[in-house]
């Protein structure tokens, strides 16, 4: 018992001092479940209720969290889709090289952003391994740069890219 | 009451009750007389395959059993048909069941390709095409049709689902909610945590391990939106990496499946908004007693 109780209290530090932003009203709510705990005490069922919950309340889902804040990168990602919808028009309308170079770039963003999810999904490392991993993000990257420097090319060497539009749309 | 016949106690008894029951009990004795004389007696019979794997012999593969049951003697439903394997022909069969009108979430399986709760789902009587009984896909099966859902449980614990405050309710006993505040809750709180959901989504049989699902997320975004709750920017924090959250691809499985009817795929898009500050959080409505 007393044994049960020191791994409890050890686990609960533990718990507390793993989470650097730990949540108010949790120690309370710890105290107050370990209060719960003690009362029942006296009945020969404690260790065996008792303990799951704690492990349940301790274990952590996450296997290694990526600290980085994507809630950025995803507006940027909504904002980029957004304007791609006003941008293809725009570009065969007006043809001008700034409408055609915010393509380019919005284009491969956009094309890269989504080659990318594709590599996180598919190219996962416990399947594929590390190295398959990493090329797969390397050939995605070189992608997007040879994409984009197709558009510049036929932006400022070619015809433009919205006219080189309406001649596709003429095939 | 001793000396009375079988007839005469029955009509005691429906004496006895008041009238509405009364009329109920009429009702359902015709009823039920009328179908005894409509009721078809040729069996109908339909294949049931099921997917079958013991952990005791791991050398034998997971398989496709299948049972012939005649619906006419069965309920309508798919449990039904289930309950009657395990009774009168394969005690081995193994399933989560409890409440058999779906509101434990227990018997969520994948049937016919489509995962929803045995037990809310009728048997398709077109004899010719058979009954296909698969766990919840992606899920490390314990036995036969009992996924594990060790993760899906951890998950949802690591959201802590439940108040944060720390305020001191005015009354001292409880925290009151407007009437507009309770109504964001509506569509979210009555989740049962099936798993449906979770287990219908590519993303999250990609990356079950760092993407939380759309089941707990919706329960994590019932927590986010509570008036009452305090610890919404903690609980948001906890949710900026790229995966926990925005490893949703809108793919929208989450909510064609759910068989309560919900939307999970609405609640994590909010919860991306919360997170991109698109939007925020009200604050919570005064309450005038």
């Amino acid at each position: 018992m007393l044994s049960l109780k020191l791994f409890r209290h050890t686990k609960c530090l533990m718990f507390t001092a793993q989470r650097q932003m730990s949540f108010r009203a949790l120690p309370k709510c710890i105290n107050q479940f370990n209060v719960a705990s003690n009362l029942s005490n006296k009945t020969m069922t404690k260790p065996l209720v008792s303990a799951p919950i704690i492990a349940r309340f301790t274990g952590s889902a996450a296997v290694v969290k990526d600290k980085t804040n994507y809630a950025s990168t995803w507006k940027t990602e909504r904002i980029v889709s957004i304007t791609l919808m006003g941008l293809f028009p725009a570009a065969v309308i007006y043809p001008s090289p700034y409408v055609d170079t915010l393509l380019a770039i919005s284009t491969t963003l956009h094309v890269y952003w989504g080659m990318e999810a594709l590599v996180v999904d598919y190219l996962r490392v416990p399947v594929v391994g590390n190295l398959a991993n990493k090329a797969g993000h390397v050939a995605v990257a070189l992608l997007a740069l040879i994409t984009l420097a197709g558009f510049l090319q036929v932006t400022y060497l070619g015809n433009g890219l919205g006219n080189a539009l309406i001649s596709l749309w003429k095939l | 009451m001793a000396g009375l016949g079988l007839a005469e106690m029955s009509a005691i008894r429906l004496l006895k009750q008041p009238f509405t029951q009364q009329v109920k009990q009429l009702h359902i004795s015709t009823v039920l007389a009328t179908s005894d004389v409509a009721q078809d007696k040729t069996p109908k019979i339909k294949s049931v395959q099921v997917y079958r794997w013991n952990p005791e012999t791991p050398e034998i593969k997971p398989k496709m059993q299948e049972y012939k049951v005649d619906l006419n003697t069965c309920g309508p439903m798919v449990l039904d048909v289930l309950i009657k394997i395990k009774n009168s022909e394969d005690s081995t069969l193994t399933f989560r069941r409890s409440c058999r009108e779906g509101i434990c979430g227990s018997c969520a399986m994948n049937i016919g390709g489509v995962n929803t709760l045995a037990c809310i789902s009728g048997v398709n009587t077109d004899l010719s095409k058979p009954l296909k009984i698969y766990p919840l896909p992606h899920m490390y099966v314990v036995k036969d049709l009992v996924p594990d859902m060790k993760l899906f449980y951890k998950q949802y614990a690591s959201i802590e689902p439940w108040l944060h405050t720390n305020v001191t309710p005015a009354n001292n006993k409880e925290h009151l909610q407007h009437t507009y505040d309770r109504e964001k809750l509506d569509g979210l709180y009555e989740c049962i945590l099936c798993a449906c959901c979770s287990t219908s989504c590519p993303s999250y049989w990609w990356n079950s391990e760092k993407y939380l699902g759309p089941a707990v997320l919706m329960q994590a975004y019932r927590w986010i939106i509570d008036s009452r709750d305090n610890a919404t920017a903690e609980r948001l924090d906890k949710m900026r990496d790229p995966f926990s959250v925005f490893r949703c691809h809108t793919i929208m499985n989450c909510t064609r499946t759910c068989p309560k009817g919900l939307n999970p795929g609405r609640a994590i898009a909010r919860i991306k908004n919360l997170l991109s500050g698109v939007t925020s959080k009200e604050e919570p409505k005064a309450i005038t007693q």
